[in-house]
Parts: structure tokens; sequence; C-alpha cells
């Protein structure tokens, strides 16, 4: 794949395919006299700005919809990790014992539920968040960086506390300790919600007119 | 649209369009503006302005056919609109009104 179709490829995430074309053979007009590094530097420079143009025509629909995106993605999370539960608990109590089998819960395959769970749903959520953004479902990913942790942190403490209401409340032993790893919880998220926008988006886009 | 206030960028963007005529693309545009002004725009920021009179209908654009050199990519050909000929002409107005009475180091005045 030569660098005219990557560089095409990627800025169609935020244009329509054609006006990336076109935008892409300017960039690659100019890379004669002004070299590589000018072309890589200014694709990843007009992809940015559009988005930010994107965002500064519409701050109140891109917030809006990166909020919503938060929500979404976290509703469709926690119902796949409670049907995950579920389904471990009903193998672990009905199935495992009559086939005689270890059932203590394991540690890895929790986190790797724990990872399926907001993989999933995260995906679903920007494929639906595609949907309704209007073209612009990348300023909506790139809103949603600011947006969902804060989202995330607010309704994982609600979460918390209501889990934790009737063992001490915020006096408890375990309080949740908000490290740069449980940041990485609120940022992993993002990768799937917006592999999820850009799958859409594909979807989406007719074949190149030219 | 004709009466939405025109950024000095897009001034300057229409003024360059206007010059090229027939040969207005973002390649040309910017060697323009570079030639005429003391500025070099950022091809992001060119396109984002460009896509942005496009929608206010201040300019209209068309395919040409691929070339080569660009990778068998088309040139996208800018055309300023009447509406888009107005609004900067309005706005030069404004300028000039402005300008009238009082004389600024190394510019004359008609």
């Amino acid at each position: 794949m030569d660098k005219g179709k990557i560089a095409e490829s990627f800025m169609s995430l935020v244009m329509e395919r054609s006006r990336a074309a076109t935008v892409i053979g300017d960039l690659l007009e100019t890379e004669a006299a002004s070299g590589e590094g000018w072309f890589w530097v200014h694709v990843i420079r007009t992809w940015f700005g559009t988005v930010w143009s994107d965002t500064k025509s519409e701050p109140r629909f891109i917030l809006g919809m990166a909020a919503l995106g938060s929500v979404v993605s976290w509703f469709i999370t926690v119902l796949a990790e409670f049907v995950f539960l579920f389904s471990e608990r009903m193998a672990r109590t009905w199935i495992l014992p009559h086939l005689s089998l270890h059932s203590e819960p394991s540690r890895f395959f929790g986190q790797l539920q724990m990872l399926t769970a907001v993989f999933a749903g995260s995906f679903y959520a920007g494929q639906w968040i595609a949907r309704y953004s209007l073209g612009r479902e990348i300023a909506v990913c790139c809103a949603m960086a600011i947006v969902d942790p804060v989202i995330s942190f607010g309704l994982g403490v609600s979460l918390w506390l209501l889990l934790n209401v009737g063992h001490g409340f915020l006096g408890a032993e375990t309080a949740p300790a908000f490290t740069v790893g449980s940041y990485a919880w609120f940022v992993y998220p993002l990768i799937p919600f917006f592999l999820g926008a850009a799958w859409a988006r594909r979807q989406r886009q007719t074949p190149r007119a030219i | 649209m004709a009466d939405t206030p025109l950024g000095e960028f897009e001034q300057v963007v229409l003024l360059a369009i206007f010059r090229l005529g027939e040969n207005a693309y973002g390649v040309t545009i910017r060697e323009e503006i570079a030639a005429h002004t003391d500025r070099d725009p950022s091809p992001g920021a060119l396109y984002t302005t460009l896509a942005r009179m496009e929608e206010k209908g201040l300019v209209k654009s068309r395919l040409g056919d691929p070339t080569p050199d660009r990778g068998g990519r088309a040139k996208r050909f800018v055309k300023i609109t009447p509406s888009g000929l107005d609004a900067v002409a309005r706005a030069q107005r404004s300028y000039q009104n402005l300008l009238r009475g009082i004389s600024l180091p190394g510019l004359a005045h008609g």
C-alpha cells in the first residue's frame, strides 16, 4: 500500500472520500518541493484541523454526543458484565460440579471478562453514536477523550457507593484507589469506541467518486 | 448566507480565488496567497476554510481530471459564487470606509 493510499484512508475518516483524495493529491503535488516529512506533518495537521473545525462549528452537539456515547457505552458494558457474571455463576453452580471440574473463580478470567465486556460495549456504542453524528464521528471520539473520564469517574464512584453502602459507605476499607492504572481503565474504552465509529463510517461511505 | 460577515482569512482566500480564475485549487491558492501577502498558510487551515466557505455558499467546487503527478488524484477547482463576490466586496468597502480620511505608513489611498 503506497503512502498516498494510507494517507487518503486516514484522511477519509474526517472528510468525505472524494475531498480526502483531492487534499492528498494537493499534498503529494507539493511534497515534490517540500519533502516527505512535510507531507506527513501536513496530513496530520489537516486531519486534526478538520476535527477541530467540526468541533468548533457545533460544540454543543459534539460534546452532547460524546456525553451520550459515554453513557451508552457504560450502560452496555455493565449489561454485558452482568450477563458474563450470571453465565459464570450458572456454569460454576450447575455445570462444572457435574463434570467434576475445578470451579474456583479465576482472577485472570475475571479481568479478561471485564476487558471483553468493556470492548464490546464501547465498540457497539461507537457504532451507535456514528449513526447520529452527521459525519462528525471522529470529532465526537476526540471529545470523548475529555468527557468520558469525567463521566466514567462519576458513574464509577456512584456505582461503588451503591454497592458498598451497606459496608460502611465512604469509610469502607475497600475504597477504590484512583491511580494512573485506574485512569488507563477510563482511557481504554476510547479505543474500541473509536474503532466502532470508524467501522460504521467506513460502512456508510460510498465508493470513491473519482 | 450573503449577510454572514467574513473573517480576515476568508477574505484573503476569496481574493486569491478571484485572482486565479479558472485555475484555483488548493496548491495554487496557497501559492497565490504566499506571493501576494506576507503569510504562508498551512494546508490544513486552507482546506477547513474552503470547506466552510463552500457550506456557506461563498464558493463552489468541481473535480478536474486525475493526473499522474498526484497519484491519479483529481484537483478540486474552486470558483467564487456571486454571493461570495458580494460578501468580499462588502467587506472591502468597510475597510475602505474606515481608511477614508486617515493615512497609514506605506499605504497609498485613492
